[in-house]
């Protein structure tokens, strides 16, 4: 290539600066779309995954057969403590929390109140210090707020409907396994909200201890929940769950299989990433096509000329050509700089996705989680790239028949006055 | 490859050209014969019509004849290829058109570089450029593009460009039509310079009788045919 070809077909594009404008307004506003909306897509569906693979779901589940469709208290599964010792063993095991749910009334425990009013509710028994990292369901609590013997964590809308406080006491009346009514009261040691939809609208919290001890469940849990340490090698996780003595019997889960509706939605994101793709190649298709052939076709007599002279038609193809490519590239490089900053400024603060799709209320609840509306996007590298690409091959393709036209040219265009 | 014939730049034996719209046809060389000798300084005259741009572009190899024989710079034309009669035009003859000489996109200095560069002429072409521009007078204009130009300033940069790479034979066609009285006698003053001091060939077509004054040689086109041939005196 040689440079003056560069220097024409660059300051080419300066000769009708409002139609380049357009062109380049056009790539850039396409680039700009894919790199935003897919930032946006790519950070929910990461928030998404993160939940879905984190300590609330795990990357493998244990329950009884059963138990996911009735939730019944006797479905559980026995002889905890080998089972947790089993799964221990395995290498790739990072953490094991063993809960209890159990339907039970809750009510205000105060004295000389009443009658007091009961609202259903559910007795969860957790694994406190694993509940309490991060993505748990006590995550973020301090270490005084958490529940100990005695003492119990309201999920945030059942405190509300029961009007209590941390400080106060509730009564809570349950039954054990064998349907026997059980009964304590309790102190509020403080509310939680978010991560599991169950937990904040029903959740009284307590140590697995003290709920195996209220409701007689020596040694049982529900559901056992399994972090590996990758959330991509859940299946042979399972697997080898599957395979130990103590655990012959459950129903063993990766979290794709206990949520596969999350996982078709993350699926999901590859099309809308296409689809914004395809969106970029039309509006760089238009903006370069359009640019280029008003651009070449009232230019006829130069190139006229320029063949005149004995210049060669490939060298007309390759002006005209990378005349478009540069076009193309200008817009990609304004849309990808506009895209990526925007990206990156929403990726520090965060977007209330909620707000603007006009939904009041910070969460949303899907799938038994809950779910912030605030999304914190993330630039994918890949598809400013893909961007880059789609634009380049649509630069060429839109110069191909302008180029063969001019190319086709008759010298003596340019003597005709 | 190019043979001199005895300083015979041009012959034409019964050169015919027929423009054909589809059933419709439009001769407009009728059998011209004709002879340019190297040095000539040569005017092409006639009412509009007449075929001036038709013999121009048929001896500039720019088009193919319809019938006759025409050779230049010793070359049959009739057995040329586009790609070889745009090689013939590249490295031996120069242009001047009557308009759109030069790209708009690129200084005067440019201009001529590109004709030089499309020549394979290496880094010095920049230079020469200058040089070319400089010995024509037109060193002021170097660094402007064909816009910030007058009609008669860029009609001498498109003959710098023209005769940049010393062509054998410079061809203009109505070159000074737009311009007016005083510019037109300035191009042909240039023209007539670069012959006398270069000894290279011009052939210019042109309707506009002060222009002829300036030329050698005069020969008259009427409907396809040439009707006057005749030496000259200058002014
Ligand atoms: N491309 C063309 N197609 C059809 N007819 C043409 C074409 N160019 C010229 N002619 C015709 O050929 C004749 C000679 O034209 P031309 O060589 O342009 O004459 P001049 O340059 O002397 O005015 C005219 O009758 C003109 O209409
Ligand atoms: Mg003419």
């Amino acid at each position: 290539m040689r440079f003056s070809t560069l220097k024409i077909a660059w300051r080419n594009l300066g000769r009708n600066r409002r139609r380049t404008l357009l062109g380049v307004s056009a790539i850039a506003l396409g680039q700009f779309t894919l790199i935003t909306v897919n930032g946006l897509n790519a950070g929910y569906f990461e928030s998404m995954l993160r939940i879905v693979t984190g300590p609330l779901i795990g990357h493998v589940q244990v329950h009884q057969r059963g138990w996911r469709e009735e939730r019944a208290v006797d479905q559980y599964i026995d002889n905890l403590g080998r089972a947790e010792s089993e799964i221990k063993t395995l290498p790739e095991v990072q953490s094991v929390s063993a809960r209890i749910f159990s339907p039970a009334l809750g009510a205000a425990g105060e004295p000389g109140r009443e009658p007091a009013e009961a609202e259903m509710a559910m007795v969860v028994g957790v694994d406190v210090p694993v509940e309490n990292r991060e993505g748990g369901i006590l995550a973020s609590l301090p270490a005084e707020d958490l529940p100990g013997p005695g003492s119990v964590v309201l999920g945030k809308v059942l405190a509300q409907r029961l009007k209590l406080t941390p400080g106060k006491t509730v009564a809570v009346i349950g039954q054990d396994a064998d349907g026997f009514p059980v009964s304590n009261i309790f102190l509020v040691k403080s509310l939680v909200k978010g991560g599991n939809e169950i937990v904040s609208r029903l959740g009284i919290v307590m140590p697995l201890k003290e709920a195996q001890d209220f409701l007689v469940l020596p040694d049982k849990a529900h559901e056992i929940v399994i972090l590996g340490n990758d959330y991509r090698k859940a299946g042979e996780l399972a697997d080898r769950i599957k395979s130990l003595p103590g655990l012959k019997d459950a129903e063993i889960l990766t979290w794709k299989e206990a949520f596969p509706v999350i996982v078709r939605m993350i699926g999901m994101k590859t099309w809308t990433d296409l689809i914004f793709l395809a969106i970029l190649f039309i509006a760089a298709a238009a903006g370069i096509a359009n640019t280029m052939m008003m651009s070449t076709f009232e230019r006829t007599r130069e190139f006229g000329m320029l063949l005149a002279l004995g210049t060669r038609p490939g060298r007309l193809v390759r002006m005209i050509t990378l005349e478009s490519v540069i076009l193309g590239l200008v817009g990609v490089a304004v849309g990808s700089i506009l895209g990526a900053a925007v990206v990156y400024l929403t990726s520090q603060t965060g977007i209330d996705y909620g707000a603007l799709s006009g939904i009041r209320g910070q969460e949303i609840n899907f799938q038994g989680l809950t779910l912030s509306y605030i999304v914190y996007p993330k630039l994918e590298f890949r598809n400013v790239l893909f961007g880059v690409g789609a634009v380049m091959v649509t630069a060429f393709l839109a110069s191909f028949w302008p180029a063969f036209l001019a190319a086709r040219l008759e010298p003596t265009e340019a003597v005709r006055a | 490859m190019i043979g001199n014939d005895g300083n015979l730049l041009v012959s034409a034996r019964g050169l015919t050209k027929v423009y054909r719209l589809g059933a419709i046809e439009a001769p407009a060389l009728l059998g011209v014969d004709l002879e340019v000798k190297s040095g000539e300084f040569v005017s092409i005259v006639g009412p509009s019509g007449s075929g001036k741009t038709t013999l121009l572009n048929l001896i500039g190899a720019l088009d193919s004849a319809t019938g006759g024989e025409l050779r230049v710079l010793g070359q049959d034309l009739s057995g040329l290829n586009r790609r070889e009669r745009a090689e013939l035009r590249l490295k031996y003859l120069g242009f001047v058109f009557q308009s759109y000489n030069l790209i708009p996109v690129l200084t005067a200095r440019e201009n001529v570089e590109f004709v030089l560069e499309l020549q394979g002429v290496g880094r010095e072409r920049s230079a020469r450029a200058g040089e070319v521009l400089n010995e024509l007078g037109l060193s002021e204009f170097a660094d402007r593009r064909p816009l910030e130009m007058s009609g008669g300033q860029q009609q001498r940069v498109a003959v710098a460009r023209a005769v940049a790479s010393s062509p054998k034979l410079v061809l203009a066609d109505e070159p000074t039509a737009n311009l007016d009285g005083e510019n037109a006698e300035i191009l042909l003053h240039m023209m007539r310079r670069l012959r006398d001091e270069y000894g290279m060939t011009f052939i210019f077509s042109t309707h506009d009788p002060r222009v002829v004054e300036h030329a050698e040689r005069v020969i008259t086109l009427t409907d396809g045919r040439v009707a006057k041939d005749e030496r000259h005196a200058p002014a």
